[in-house]
């Protein structure tokens, strides 16, 4: 299968001045955001990528839009490697992947109308006369259910899932292969939620979307992506499909985040008892060093075809 | 005496649009050590509710009635302004979503909390200290010594909401009414949050409200729940019967549409539309335009709660019949 998207490698440091008085003796202390992140999204499905504030999950998706740049790594999309292109250069490729993030409400221009927030970017790309691009609007528009009289208002109109379905028809708009959601869900109504999940669900179907689903909740994504990548510290712990990783997690990080899923049913409440970063440290699995084959990422074991996890190498021990 | 009993509440705001509904006609009570989750989508009524008994609504803009609103026996419709601080501050605690906006970031952790507590007993200043102290290790504070010196910005989330709890209790209130106490937390620190308001709910024997609109949050905390939409009381029952045995189709989708209950890819049940707008509420039930069940009755006629049994009440036409 193809791959949509891969990102091989990527690294991301940001150094902070630490000591010193003022311009002199002072010394850049780096700190590695995200760390050798490698991952693929093979066309037409959903990966999810789960960890929780400042794990490094947000920064990925900017470097993969080259929002922000990377200290190392590759970005390839559709099989062109997009890490090194000018602005210029990138611009036909930016059509191909397209970004939405969880505060809808300041990604929206409130000065703009909802047609003409979505026929922007045929502008940006000098796409189309503006009849068309209005026309095209209103199908898009059409295509997130917002149809008819949605057209003409403004944002400020609008409630927080269907700002939502704004932003993503005007990620739509120049039929992307590859769509980054950051934390689409998490500022909307546990009913609204639902209807932006099942929408993502339709585009993938039907458009053929591959999307990268960033989310701090492992209930979210479960019924959405076809692949889940946990990040913690910046550096993938695990990464298997979906149910894999619901029935099977081996790293101490993915169980903590399990664990901390509520339990919806009062009858089995429990008390719960809390992995400190000491903790997770501490149980990381160690294991013969036969699975570790990983060639892109050494620190990574396969536990089972397509299961990857953060482990110890163990010299001589069988498995 | 119930500690807090609400009895046929309506809060309306004045806007330039028009009147917004807010609240419609809301009963409830809590009796001292017992635990209410009043659960509902952006809009719903249930902050306003709670902010509506307390009287911290603006008074030039919301327009409170009810037939009874009392806090601890204490008639809140009719208790003189001076008044007001001092019962609040005896009997009732709030916790909020966001704890940095309840901080003041000129401050360190320590003054604001010895602030409260010089506030409401007479103590010396290195007495409040203590207490501060040992009320930071009761909310499990980690290094309490290093957060006390610290400003509000140098903490994380997870922190400022742990510092938020031991201010609130910091007091003994008879009740803490925690809003969304969770919402902009990590899933693992939300986890740790709720257990620790459950444990110090059992341990002070104090009340608690928890607003919010997750049901994740109630099925872990409390006892009884409320189940608003449009401003109106849906549903009001037992957590336990709630999951069991949802009756309003409301509660029944809420709980549907929640993610990641089963294995597998597949679309959520969605529940389709918006809430209603409260410059206009609709003469009939509230849910109408969303709900499967409903027919040409459910649009004119305003259902009122029935009772199905001791613990349970539903406001629904198509339940009764």
């Amino acid at each position: 299968m193809n791959n949509a998207l891969e990102l091989r490698g990527l690294n991301k440091s940001f150094y902070k001045k630490q000591g010193g008085l003022g311009l002199f003796g002072s010394n850049l202390v780096e700190h590695r955001a995200v760390d050798d992140v490698s991952i693929k999204i093979p066309e037409r499905k959903i990966v999810g990528l789960v960890g929780e504030s400042g794990s490094g999950k947000s920064t990925v998706g900017l470097m993969a839009m080259r929002l922000l740049e990377p200290s190392d790594g590759a970005i390839i999309l559709n099989g062109t490697d997009i890490t090194k292109l000018s602005s210029d250069e990138l611009k036909p490729h930016r059509a191909q992947m397209q970004i939405i993030f969880q505060d809808s409400y300041s990604s929206l221009n409130p000065m703009m109308t909802l047609w003409e927030i979505v026929a922007e970017p045929f502008v940006i790309h000098k796409m189309h006369d503006t009849k068309t691009r209005r026309a095209k609007a209103n199908e898009l528009l059409e295509i997130v259910g917002l149809g008819g009289m949605f057209a003409n208002r403004y944002p400020h109109e609008l409630s927080g899932g269907q700002r939502q379905r704004v932003s993503i028809a005007h990620a739509l708009a120049l039929k992307p292969k590859v769509l980054i959601a950051d934390e689409p869900t998490s500022a909307l109504d546990v009913s609204v939620k639902a209807q932006v999940i099942n929408l993502l669900h339709d585009l993938s179907d039907e458009m053929g979307l591959s999307i990268l689903f960033i989310s701090h909740e492992l209930s979210v994504v479960r019924s959405l992506v076809d692949e889940i990548v946990v990040m913690h510290r910046g550096r993938i712990v695990e990464h298997a499909e979906t149910e894999q990783i619901f029935q099977n997690a081996q790293h101490p990080y993915t169980q903590s985040l399990l664990d901390s899923i509520p339990v919806l049913n009062p009858k089995l409440r429990k008390r719960r008892s809390f992995r400190s970063q000491e903790d997770i440290a501490a149980e990381i699995p160690k294991l013969p060093l036969a699975q570790f084959t990983s060639q892109s990422n050494p620190k990574m074991a396969q536990i089972a075809h397509g299961h990857l996890v953060e482990a110890i190498p163990m010299e001589g021990a069988s498995s | 005496m119930p500690l807090v009993e609400i009895e046929n509440l309506s809060v309306s705001f004045s806007s330039p649009d028009g009147q917004v509904q807010a609240v419609r006609d809301v009963s409830l009570t809590l009796e001292h050590g017992q635990s209410l989750g009043i659960v509902g989508e952006s809009g719903s009524g249930k902050s306003v509710s709670l902010m509506a008994l307390l009287r911290l609504l603006p008074t030039q803009s919301a327009t409170v009635r009810a037939t009874k609103l009392r806090l601890d026996g204490v008639d809140m419709l009719t208790c003189p302004k001076n008044e007001l601080a001092g019962v609040r501050g005896k009997v009732a605690s709030l916790i909020f979503q966001d704890p940095m906006a309840s901080f003041d970031p000129l401050f360190k952790i320590a003054d604001q909390l010895t602030e409260t507590v010089l506030a409401h007993f007479d103590v010396s200043k290195s007495e409040a200290e203590q207490r501060v102290l040992s009320m930071l290790n009761r909310v499990e504070m980690p290094d309490p010594n290093r957060v006390m010196s610290s400003y509000p910005h140098q903490l994380s989330g997870g922190m400022l909401q742990r510092a938020m709890i031991a201010m609130a209790l910091i007091c003994e209130p008879k009740i803490l009414i925690a809003d969304e106490p969770t919402t902009a937390l990590d899933v693992t620190v939300q986890a740790q949050i709720l257990q620790l308001i459950g444990d110090l709910q059992q341990e002070t024997g104090m009340g608690l409200i928890m607003i919010t609109h997750d049901l994740g949050v109630v099925a872990e905390t409390v006892n009884d729940i409320v189940v608003m939409y449009g401003g109106k009381v849906m549903e009001q029952t037992t957590v336990f019967d709630l999951f069991e045995a949802p009756r309003h189709p409301y509660a029944q989708a809420l709980l549907a549409s929640i993610p990641g209950q089963v294995a597998g890819k597949r679309k959520l049940r969605e529940i389709p539309g918006q809430a209603p707008n409260p410059l206009a509420p609709p003469a009939g039930c509230p849910f109408h335009f969303r709900c499967e069940k409903a027919d040409a009755k459910c649009v004119e006629q305003m259902p009122v709660l029935q009772r199905f049994g001791p613990n349970h009440a539903t406001a629904c036409l198509k339940v009764m019949s």
